[in-house]
Protein backbone atom coordinates (compact mmCIF):
# COMPACT_ATOMS: atom_id res chain seq x y z
CA UNK A 1 0.00 0.00 0.00
CA UNK A 2 1.20 3.59 -0.96
CA UNK A 3 2.68 4.86 2.49
CA UNK A 4 1.27 8.58 1.55
CA UNK A 5 -2.05 7.20 1.42
CA UNK A 6 -1.73 5.76 5.22
CA UNK A 7 -0.28 8.78 6.32
CA UNK A 8 -3.10 10.79 4.67
CA UNK A 9 -5.71 8.14 6.13
CA UNK A 10 -4.77 8.52 9.51
CA UNK A 11 -4.32 12.36 9.55
CA UNK A 12 -8.32 12.42 9.00
CA UNK A 13 -8.67 9.88 11.53
CA UNK A 14 -6.76 12.31 13.66
CA UNK A 15 -8.34 15.14 12.85
CA UNK A 16 -11.63 13.36 13.38
CA UNK A 17 -10.58 11.97 17.16
CA UNK A 18 -8.99 15.81 17.62
CA UNK A 19 -12.45 17.13 17.12
CA UNK A 20 -14.30 14.90 19.24
CA UNK A 21 -13.28 17.11 22.49
CA UNK A 22 -16.16 19.03 20.89
CA UNK A 23 -18.24 17.20 23.35
CA UNK A 24 -16.66 18.06 26.62
CA UNK A 25 -16.69 21.58 25.59
CA UNK A 26 -20.27 21.53 24.16
CA UNK A 27 -21.36 20.15 27.87
CA UNK A 28 -19.10 22.54 29.41
CA UNK A 29 -20.67 25.33 27.79
CA UNK A 30 -24.29 23.87 27.72
CA UNK A 31 -23.23 23.80 31.94
CA UNK A 32 -21.86 27.44 31.87
CA UNK A 33 -25.40 28.59 29.73
CA UNK A 34 -27.84 26.71 31.91
CA UNK A 35 -26.63 28.20 35.04
CA UNK A 36 -26.45 31.79 33.72
CA UNK A 37 -30.13 31.06 32.74
CA UNK A 38 -30.50 29.54 36.57
CA UNK A 39 -28.48 32.82 37.67
CA UNK A 40 -31.02 35.54 35.39
CA UNK A 41 -34.27 33.61 36.20
CA UNK A 42 -33.24 34.37 40.28
CA UNK A 43 -31.98 37.87 39.85
CA UNK A 44 -33.59 39.60 36.36
CA UNK A 45 -32.06 42.56 37.63
CA UNK A 46 -28.85 41.98 36.78
CA UNK A 47 -29.14 40.38 33.87
CA UNK A 48 -26.87 42.60 32.09
CA UNK A 49 -23.56 41.88 34.03
CA UNK A 50 -24.40 38.33 34.22
CA UNK A 51 -25.05 38.08 30.36
CA UNK A 52 -21.26 39.97 29.74
CA UNK A 53 -19.89 36.98 32.04
CA UNK A 54 -21.84 34.27 30.51
CA UNK A 55 -20.11 34.99 27.35
CA UNK A 56 -16.53 35.36 29.10
CA UNK A 57 -16.99 32.21 30.40
CA UNK A 58 -18.70 30.99 27.28
CA UNK A 59 -15.14 31.76 25.60
CA UNK A 60 -13.27 30.53 28.08
CA UNK A 61 -14.66 27.07 28.07
CA UNK A 62 -14.66 26.65 24.40
CA UNK A 63 -10.50 26.91 24.48
CA UNK A 64 -10.47 23.41 24.32
CA UNK A 65 -12.50 22.64 21.87
CA UNK A 66 -10.59 25.11 19.67
CA UNK A 67 -7.33 23.55 20.71
CA UNK A 68 -8.72 20.38 19.09
CA UNK A 69 -9.94 22.58 16.42
CA UNK A 70 -6.12 24.01 15.99
CA UNK A 71 -4.85 19.81 15.89
CA UNK A 72 -7.42 18.78 13.40
CA UNK A 73 -6.70 22.27 11.21
CA UNK A 74 -3.36 21.10 11.22
CA UNK A 75 -3.70 17.71 10.54
CA UNK A 76 -6.29 18.23 7.30
CA UNK A 77 -4.09 21.71 6.08
CA UNK A 78 -0.62 21.65 7.40
CA UNK A 79 -0.06 17.92 7.72
CA UNK A 80 3.85 18.12 8.93
CA UNK A 81 4.14 14.66 8.53
CA UNK A 82 3.65 14.56 4.71
CA UNK A 83 6.53 17.21 4.39
CA UNK A 84 8.88 15.09 6.02
CA UNK A 85 7.93 11.69 4.47
CA UNK A 86 8.81 13.09 1.12
CA UNK A 87 12.00 14.18 2.69
CA UNK A 88 12.22 10.53 3.64
CA UNK A 89 11.09 9.31 0.48
CA UNK A 90 13.41 11.55 -1.82
CA UNK A 91 16.43 9.88 0.39
CA UNK B 1 -16.00 22.64 -3.25
CA UNK B 2 -13.97 25.68 -2.94
CA UNK B 3 -13.23 27.06 -0.02
CA UNK B 4 -9.32 27.57 -0.15
CA UNK B 5 -7.59 31.18 -0.01
CA UNK B 6 -6.75 31.68 -3.82
CA UNK B 7 -3.91 33.57 -4.81
CA UNK B 8 -4.43 36.34 -6.68
CA UNK B 9 -1.12 37.21 -7.51
CA UNK B 10 2.93 36.57 -6.77
CA UNK B 11 4.69 39.69 -6.04
CA UNK B 12 8.80 39.38 -5.90
CA UNK B 13 10.29 42.28 -3.61
CA UNK B 14 13.78 41.70 -3.77
CA UNK B 15 14.08 38.18 -4.27
CA UNK B 16 11.25 37.14 -1.73
CA UNK B 17 8.28 35.68 -2.83
CA UNK B 18 5.19 37.62 -1.54
CA UNK B 19 1.20 35.92 -2.43
CA UNK B 20 -1.19 38.69 -3.12
CA UNK B 21 -3.97 36.40 -1.67
CA UNK B 22 -7.86 36.32 -2.31
CA UNK B 23 -7.59 37.72 1.75
CA UNK B 24 -5.74 40.75 1.55
CA UNK B 25 -7.60 41.91 -1.64
CA UNK B 26 -10.84 41.61 0.13
CA UNK B 27 -9.12 42.99 3.58
CA UNK B 28 -8.82 46.14 0.79
CA UNK B 29 -12.30 45.94 -0.13
CA UNK B 30 -13.28 46.31 3.18
CA UNK B 31 -10.53 48.96 4.54
CA UNK B 32 -12.16 50.90 1.38
CA UNK B 33 -15.50 50.91 1.94
CA UNK B 34 -15.03 51.50 5.64
CA UNK B 35 -12.88 54.54 4.76
CA UNK B 36 -15.27 55.87 2.43
CA UNK B 37 -18.08 55.63 5.42
CA UNK B 38 -16.01 57.50 7.91
CA UNK B 39 -15.35 60.29 5.24
CA UNK B 40 -18.65 60.56 4.71
CA UNK B 41 -19.49 60.96 8.40
CA UNK B 42 -16.54 63.40 8.90
CA UNK B 43 -18.39 65.49 6.12
CA UNK B 44 -21.72 65.39 7.29
CA UNK B 45 -20.66 65.48 11.31
CA UNK B 46 -20.14 69.40 10.27
CA UNK B 47 -24.45 69.37 9.81
CA UNK B 48 -25.01 67.46 12.87
CA UNK B 49 -27.80 68.78 15.01
CA UNK B 50 -28.38 68.93 18.64
CA UNK B 51 -31.17 66.40 18.61
CA UNK B 52 -30.32 63.38 16.50
CA UNK B 53 -32.54 62.09 13.49
CA UNK B 54 -31.91 59.64 10.82
CA UNK B 55 -28.42 58.68 9.92
CA UNK B 56 -26.97 60.83 12.56
CA UNK B 57 -29.38 59.08 14.90
CA UNK B 58 -27.51 55.27 13.89
CA UNK B 59 -24.04 56.91 14.03
CA UNK B 60 -24.24 58.39 17.15
CA UNK B 61 -26.11 54.83 18.64
CA UNK B 62 -23.14 52.58 17.20
CA UNK B 63 -20.10 54.91 18.53
CA UNK B 64 -21.92 55.61 21.93
CA UNK B 65 -22.78 52.17 22.62
CA UNK B 66 -18.74 50.99 21.47
CA UNK B 67 -17.86 53.70 23.99
CA UNK B 68 -20.08 52.45 26.93
CA UNK B 69 -19.18 48.97 26.18
CA UNK B 70 -15.27 49.80 26.25
CA UNK B 71 -16.10 51.97 29.62
CA UNK B 72 -17.89 49.18 31.16
CA UNK B 73 -15.23 46.42 30.32
CA UNK B 74 -12.22 48.59 31.01
CA UNK B 75 -13.21 51.28 32.84
CA UNK B 76 -12.32 55.70 32.51
CA UNK B 77 -8.29 54.38 32.76
CA UNK B 78 -8.25 53.16 29.37
CA UNK B 79 -10.36 54.86 27.07
CA UNK B 80 -7.85 55.29 24.51
CA UNK B 81 -7.85 51.29 23.79
CA UNK B 82 -11.00 52.18 22.11
CA UNK B 83 -9.08 53.81 19.11
CA UNK B 84 -7.96 50.16 18.16
CA UNK B 85 -10.72 47.72 19.61
CA UNK B 86 -13.57 50.61 17.22
CA UNK B 87 -11.19 49.60 14.45
CA UNK B 88 -11.05 45.75 15.16
CA UNK B 89 -15.00 45.97 16.34
CA UNK B 90 -16.05 47.21 13.19
CA UNK B 91 -13.51 45.51 10.73
CA UNK B 92 -14.15 41.98 11.90
CA UNK B 93 -18.18 42.80 11.72
CA UNK B 94 -17.89 43.96 8.05
CA UNK B 95 -15.98 41.36 7.18
CA UNK B 96 -18.34 38.46 8.89
CA UNK B 97 -21.38 40.51 7.10
CA UNK B 98 -19.10 40.23 4.22
CA UNK B 99 -19.74 36.72 3.83
CA UNK B 100 -23.72 37.37 2.78
CA UNK B 101 -22.43 39.08 -0.46
CA UNK B 102 -19.88 35.96 -0.97
CA UNK B 103 -16.85 38.07 -0.10
CA UNK B 104 -14.94 35.53 1.82
CA UNK B 105 -14.42 36.75 5.47
CA UNK B 106 -10.93 38.13 5.86
CA UNK B 107 -10.90 36.59 9.57
CA UNK B 108 -11.11 33.21 8.05
CA UNK B 109 -7.72 33.17 6.86
CA UNK B 110 -5.90 32.80 10.16
CA UNK B 111 -2.96 35.53 8.91
CA UNK B 112 -5.59 38.03 9.63
CA UNK B 113 -7.09 36.93 12.87
CA UNK B 114 -3.70 36.21 14.21
CA UNK B 115 -2.36 39.48 13.32
CA UNK B 116 -5.42 41.09 15.11
CA UNK B 117 -4.68 38.46 18.47
CA UNK B 118 -0.76 39.21 18.13
CA UNK B 119 -1.65 43.20 18.76
CA UNK B 120 -3.62 41.89 21.78
CA UNK B 121 -0.81 39.74 22.65
CA UNK B 122 1.41 43.02 22.51
CA UNK B 123 -1.05 45.47 24.44
CA UNK B 124 -1.46 42.89 27.48
CA UNK B 125 2.61 42.81 27.70
CA UNK B 126 3.24 46.91 27.50
CA UNK B 127 0.24 47.51 29.33
CA UNK B 128 1.07 44.82 32.39
CA UNK B 129 4.56 45.88 31.94
CA UNK B 130 3.89 50.06 31.88
CA UNK B 131 0.88 49.82 34.84
CA UNK B 132 2.30 47.32 37.11
CA UNK B 133 6.56 47.03 36.05
CA UNK B 134 8.20 44.72 38.44
CA UNK B 135 5.17 43.02 40.00
CA UNK B 136 4.08 41.95 36.50
CA UNK B 137 7.13 40.23 35.74
CA UNK B 138 7.16 38.67 39.15
CA UNK B 139 3.31 37.53 38.33
CA UNK B 140 5.08 34.79 35.79
CA UNK B 141 6.55 32.87 38.95
CA UNK B 142 3.91 32.62 40.91
CA UNK B 143 2.83 30.67 42.86
CA UNK B 144 6.27 29.24 42.61
CA UNK B 145 9.66 29.61 40.46
CA UNK B 146 9.12 26.42 38.73
CA UNK B 147 5.63 27.07 37.37
CA UNK B 148 7.36 29.55 35.19
CA UNK B 149 7.39 27.23 32.27
CA UNK B 150 3.47 26.79 33.04
CA UNK B 151 2.75 30.68 33.07
CA UNK B 152 5.05 30.91 29.83
CA UNK B 153 3.16 28.81 28.23
CA UNK B 154 -0.10 29.80 29.18
CA UNK B 155 0.89 33.34 28.32
CA UNK B 156 1.89 32.39 24.58
CA UNK B 157 -1.45 30.48 23.99
CA UNK B 158 -3.84 33.37 24.59
CA UNK B 159 -2.93 34.97 21.47
CA UNK B 160 -3.06 31.47 19.85
CA UNK B 161 -6.76 30.56 21.30
CA UNK B 162 -7.58 34.02 20.64
CA UNK B 163 -6.96 33.84 16.72
CA UNK B 164 -8.04 30.43 15.99
CA UNK B 165 -11.40 31.29 17.84
CA UNK B 166 -12.09 33.68 15.70
CA UNK B 167 -10.74 31.97 12.85
CA UNK B 168 -12.11 28.38 13.60
CA UNK B 169 -15.61 30.06 13.79
CA UNK B 170 -15.33 31.61 10.15
CA UNK B 171 -13.44 29.03 8.54
CA UNK B 172 -16.53 26.88 10.17
CA UNK B 173 -18.97 29.08 8.56
CA UNK B 174 -16.98 29.48 4.88
CA UNK B 175 -16.04 25.30 4.77
CA UNK B 176 -20.32 24.62 6.03
CA UNK B 177 -21.45 26.88 3.40
CA UNK B 178 -19.20 25.86 0.71
CA UNK B 179 -20.42 22.13 1.33
CA UNK B 180 -23.74 23.46 1.24
CA UNK B 181 -23.52 25.37 -2.07
CA UNK B 182 -21.71 22.08 -3.71
CA UNK B 183 -24.48 19.80 -2.34
CA UNK B 184 -28.14 21.05 -3.18
CA UNK B 185 -28.78 21.31 -6.58
CA UNK B 186 -28.71 24.91 -8.25
CA UNK B 187 -33.07 25.74 -7.96
CA UNK B 188 -32.34 25.39 -4.48
CA UNK B 189 -29.81 27.85 -3.84
CA UNK B 190 -32.40 30.94 -3.43
CA UNK B 191 -34.35 30.07 -0.53
CA UNK B 192 -32.07 27.42 1.92
CA UNK B 193 -29.35 28.79 2.33
CA UNK B 194 -30.57 32.18 3.99
CA UNK B 195 -31.12 30.29 7.20
CA UNK B 196 -27.48 28.96 7.31
CA UNK B 197 -26.21 32.26 5.88
CA UNK B 198 -28.10 33.72 8.99
CA UNK B 199 -26.21 31.93 11.56
CA UNK B 200 -23.16 31.44 10.43
CA UNK B 201 -22.33 35.15 8.94
CA UNK B 202 -24.87 37.18 11.15
CA UNK B 203 -24.93 35.39 14.32
CA UNK B 204 -22.09 33.69 14.54
CA UNK B 205 -20.41 36.76 13.16
CA UNK B 206 -21.56 39.57 15.71
CA UNK B 207 -21.08 37.35 18.49
CA UNK B 208 -17.76 36.16 17.74
CA UNK B 209 -16.61 39.87 17.16
CA UNK B 210 -17.79 40.49 20.28
CA UNK B 211 -16.22 38.14 22.08
CA UNK B 212 -13.12 38.70 20.67
CA UNK B 213 -13.28 42.64 22.17
CA UNK B 214 -14.46 41.33 25.45
CA UNK B 215 -11.76 38.78 25.94
CA UNK B 216 -8.65 41.27 24.66
CA UNK B 217 -10.03 44.08 26.36
CA UNK B 218 -10.57 41.87 30.11
CA UNK B 219 -6.91 40.38 29.45
CA UNK B 220 -5.72 43.91 28.85
CA UNK B 221 -7.53 45.31 32.20
CA UNK B 222 -6.32 42.75 34.38
CA UNK B 223 -2.82 42.37 33.08
CA UNK B 224 -2.02 46.11 33.94
CA UNK B 225 -4.37 45.98 37.61
CA UNK B 226 -3.69 43.55 40.24
CA UNK B 227 -5.41 40.30 40.39
CA UNK B 228 -4.28 38.45 36.79
CA UNK B 229 -6.37 35.83 35.89
CA UNK C 1 18.15 38.38 -8.39
CA UNK C 2 18.36 41.97 -8.82
CA UNK C 3 17.54 43.95 -5.61
CA UNK C 4 15.06 46.11 -5.08
CA UNK C 5 13.14 45.40 -7.30
CA UNK C 6 9.49 44.25 -7.61
CA UNK C 7 7.69 42.69 -10.38
CA UNK C 8 4.54 40.01 -11.23
CA UNK C 9 5.65 36.25 -11.12
CA UNK C 10 3.86 34.35 -14.45
CA UNK C 11 3.17 30.93 -12.10
CA UNK C 12 0.70 31.55 -9.31
CA UNK C 13 0.76 28.16 -6.82
CA UNK C 14 -2.55 26.98 -5.54
CA UNK C 15 -4.52 28.20 -2.60
CA UNK C 16 -4.75 26.74 0.49
CA UNK C 17 -6.84 27.08 3.86
CA UNK C 18 -3.81 27.30 5.94
CA UNK C 19 -0.42 26.90 6.45
CA UNK C 20 2.48 27.54 8.78
CA UNK C 21 5.81 29.29 6.50
CA UNK C 22 7.42 31.73 5.55
CA UNK C 23 3.79 32.82 3.24
CA UNK C 24 1.98 32.95 6.74
CA UNK C 25 4.44 35.30 8.28
CA UNK C 26 4.60 37.92 5.11
CA UNK C 27 0.65 37.76 5.13
CA UNK C 28 0.59 38.25 8.93
CA UNK C 29 2.77 41.46 8.54
CA UNK C 30 1.03 42.33 5.73
CA UNK C 31 -2.54 42.13 7.64
CA UNK C 32 -0.81 44.36 10.44
CA UNK C 33 -0.09 47.11 8.30
CA UNK C 34 -3.57 46.54 6.94
CA UNK C 35 -5.10 46.99 10.45
CA UNK C 36 -2.72 49.79 11.65
CA UNK C 37 -3.62 51.62 8.78
CA UNK C 38 -7.14 51.08 8.72
CA UNK C 39 -7.30 51.81 12.55
CA UNK C 40 -5.93 55.21 12.23
CA UNK C 41 -7.74 56.34 9.41
CA UNK C 42 -11.08 55.05 11.24
CA UNK C 43 -9.95 56.49 14.64
CA UNK C 44 -8.90 60.30 12.97
CA UNK C 45 -11.60 59.98 10.94
CA UNK C 46 -14.48 58.78 12.58
CA UNK C 47 -14.59 57.62 16.09
CA UNK C 48 -12.55 60.85 17.79
CA UNK C 49 -14.37 63.16 16.05
CA UNK C 50 -17.97 61.83 16.82
CA UNK C 51 -16.70 61.18 20.40
CA UNK C 52 -15.47 64.61 20.82
CA UNK C 53 -19.25 65.83 19.14
CA UNK C 54 -21.00 64.06 21.63
CA UNK C 55 -18.90 64.62 24.92
CA UNK C 56 -19.17 68.87 23.59
CA UNK C 57 -22.87 68.18 23.75
CA UNK C 58 -22.99 66.43 26.96
CA UNK C 59 -21.17 69.24 28.16
CA UNK C 60 -23.46 71.48 27.04
CA UNK C 61 -26.49 69.73 28.14
CA UNK C 62 -25.06 69.78 31.63
CA UNK C 63 -23.85 73.04 31.26
CA UNK C 64 -27.74 73.91 30.86
CA UNK C 65 -29.18 72.02 33.44
CA UNK C 66 -26.37 73.00 35.88
CA UNK C 67 -27.68 76.81 34.84
CA UNK C 68 -31.25 75.73 35.27
CA UNK C 69 -30.64 74.45 38.53
CA UNK C 70 -28.65 77.37 39.79
CA UNK C 71 -32.18 79.64 38.79
CA UNK C 72 -33.84 76.88 40.81
CA UNK C 73 -31.84 77.69 43.67
CA UNK C 74 -32.06 81.40 43.55
CA UNK C 75 -35.97 80.92 43.14
CA UNK C 76 -36.61 79.06 45.95
CA UNK C 77 -34.29 81.53 47.77
CA UNK C 78 -36.64 84.12 47.14
CA UNK C 79 -39.56 82.18 47.84
CA UNK C 80 -38.20 81.46 51.15
CA UNK C 81 -37.76 85.35 51.71
CA UNK C 82 -41.17 86.29 50.84
CA UNK C 83 -42.49 83.44 52.61
CA UNK C 84 -40.77 84.67 55.89
CA UNK C 85 -42.25 88.45 55.28
CA UNK C 86 -45.38 86.73 54.95
CA UNK C 87 -45.02 85.42 58.35
CA UNK C 88 -43.81 88.99 59.79
CA UNK C 89 -46.74 90.75 58.47
CA UNK C 90 -48.93 87.78 60.04
CA UNK C 91 -46.95 89.05 63.45
CA UNK C 92 -47.22 92.43 63.50
CA UNK C 93 -50.84 91.88 62.81
CA UNK C 94 -51.85 90.02 65.49
CA UNK C 95 -49.40 92.20 67.18
CA UNK C 96 -51.15 95.14 66.79
CA UNK C 97 -54.20 93.57 67.53
CA UNK C 98 -53.07 92.66 70.76
CA UNK C 99 -51.67 96.24 71.87
CA UNK C 100 -55.05 98.14 70.62
CA UNK C 101 -57.20 95.10 72.91
CA UNK C 102 -54.55 96.10 75.50
CA UNK C 103 -55.43 99.88 75.40
CA UNK C 104 -59.08 99.27 75.04
CA UNK C 105 -59.07 97.54 78.18
CA UNK C 106 -56.89 100.09 79.70
CA UNK C 107 -59.31 102.53 78.99
CA UNK C 108 -62.09 100.53 79.94
CA UNK C 109 -60.55 100.29 83.12
CA UNK C 110 -59.56 103.48 83.53
CA UNK C 111 -62.99 105.09 82.72
CA UNK C 112 -64.72 102.50 85.45
CA UNK C 113 -62.34 104.26 87.67
CA UNK C 114 -63.21 107.72 87.05
CA UNK C 115 -66.87 106.83 87.14
CA UNK C 116 -66.45 105.16 90.33
CA UNK C 117 -64.67 107.96 92.24
CA UNK C 118 -67.35 110.48 90.42
CA UNK C 119 -69.84 108.61 92.08
CA UNK C 120 -68.36 108.21 95.44
CA UNK C 121 -67.57 112.04 95.37
CA UNK C 122 -71.28 112.70 94.46
CA UNK C 123 -72.31 110.52 97.75
CA UNK C 124 -70.14 111.77 99.71
CA UNK C 125 -71.65 115.48 99.01
CA UNK C 126 -74.92 114.57 98.93
CA UNK C 127 -74.76 112.72 102.46
CA UNK C 128 -72.71 116.03 103.49
CA UNK C 129 -75.56 117.97 102.37
CA UNK C 130 -77.91 115.80 103.91
CA UNK C 131 -76.24 116.70 106.99
CA UNK C 132 -76.06 120.15 106.68
CA UNK C 133 -80.21 120.09 105.83
CA UNK C 134 -80.95 119.03 109.26
CA UNK C 135 -78.70 120.41 111.24
CA UNK C 136 -80.80 123.23 110.10
CA UNK C 137 -83.54 122.00 110.38
CA UNK C 138 -82.72 120.69 114.01
CA UNK C 139 -81.71 124.53 114.45
CA UNK C 140 -85.16 126.02 112.70
CA UNK C 141 -87.15 123.08 115.36
CA UNK C 142 -85.51 124.69 118.15
CA UNK C 143 -85.99 128.24 117.57
CA UNK C 144 -89.45 127.58 116.11
CA UNK C 145 -89.74 125.90 120.03
CA UNK C 146 -87.91 128.39 121.77
CA UNK C 147 -90.40 131.20 119.95
CA UNK C 148 -93.91 128.98 120.52
CA UNK C 149 -92.35 128.67 124.65
CA UNK C 150 -91.65 132.30 124.65
CA UNK C 151 -95.21 133.15 123.45
CA UNK C 152 -96.78 130.73 125.90
CA UNK C 153 -94.87 132.43 128.89
CA UNK C 154 -95.61 136.02 127.57
CA UNK C 155 -99.40 134.82 127.70
CA UNK C 156 -99.12 133.62 130.92
CA UNK C 157 -96.89 135.91 132.06
CA UNK C 158 -99.19 138.85 131.20
CA UNK C 159 -102.43 137.19 133.26
CA UNK C 160 -100.69 136.05 136.69
CA UNK C 161 -97.81 137.35 137.23
CA UNK C 162 -96.14 140.52 138.70
CA UNK C 163 -93.26 142.24 137.87
CA UNK C 164 -91.33 140.07 140.66
CA UNK C 165 -92.61 136.12 140.26
CA UNK C 166 -92.16 136.99 136.51
CA UNK C 167 -88.76 137.85 136.63
CA UNK C 168 -87.95 135.03 138.74
CA UNK C 169 -90.08 132.85 136.32
CA UNK C 170 -88.06 133.99 133.60
CA UNK C 171 -85.18 133.42 134.58
CA UNK C 172 -85.79 129.74 135.29
CA UNK C 173 -87.27 129.09 132.50
CA UNK C 174 -84.36 130.58 130.93
CA UNK C 175 -81.95 128.45 132.79
CA UNK C 176 -84.23 125.32 131.21
CA UNK C 177 -84.32 126.20 127.67
CA UNK C 178 -80.78 126.11 128.17
CA UNK C 179 -79.81 123.40 130.23
CA UNK C 180 -82.04 120.93 127.78
CA UNK C 181 -80.57 118.54 125.89
CA UNK C 182 -82.45 119.03 122.30
CA UNK C 183 -78.94 117.95 120.91
CA UNK C 184 -78.16 114.34 119.92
Amino acid sequence: MDPLAIIIAFSQLAAAIALLNGVNTAIGQGNVASTAIQAIARQPEVSGSIQSTMFIGLAMAETSGIYGLLISILMLFANPLIPLYLQYAVR
Amino acid sequence: MDFNIKNLWVLDIAGVEVWITETMMNTWIIMLLLTMLAVIVRVKLRTFKQVPTGFQNAIEAIIESFDNFVHNTVGDKFMYLGNWFFMVFTFVLISSLGGLFGLRPPTADWTTAFALALVTFGMIQVMGIIHRKGKYLKSFFEPYVIFFPLNFIGELARPISLSFRLFGNALAGVIFMSLIYGLIPIYLRFALPAALHFYFDLFSGVLQTYIFCVLSLTFISSASSAGAP
Amino acid sequence: MNVGTAFLLAAIPDGRVFGLDQQALISIGIQLFNAALLSAVLSYVLYKPVRKFLRNRTERINAQLGRAEGEMAKADELKLQYEQQLDNVEQERLEILEAAHRAAAEKGKQMLADAQSDAADTRARALTDIQAERERAQEEIRRQIIEVASMMAEKYVTQAMDAATQDRLFAETLAELEGAAWQE
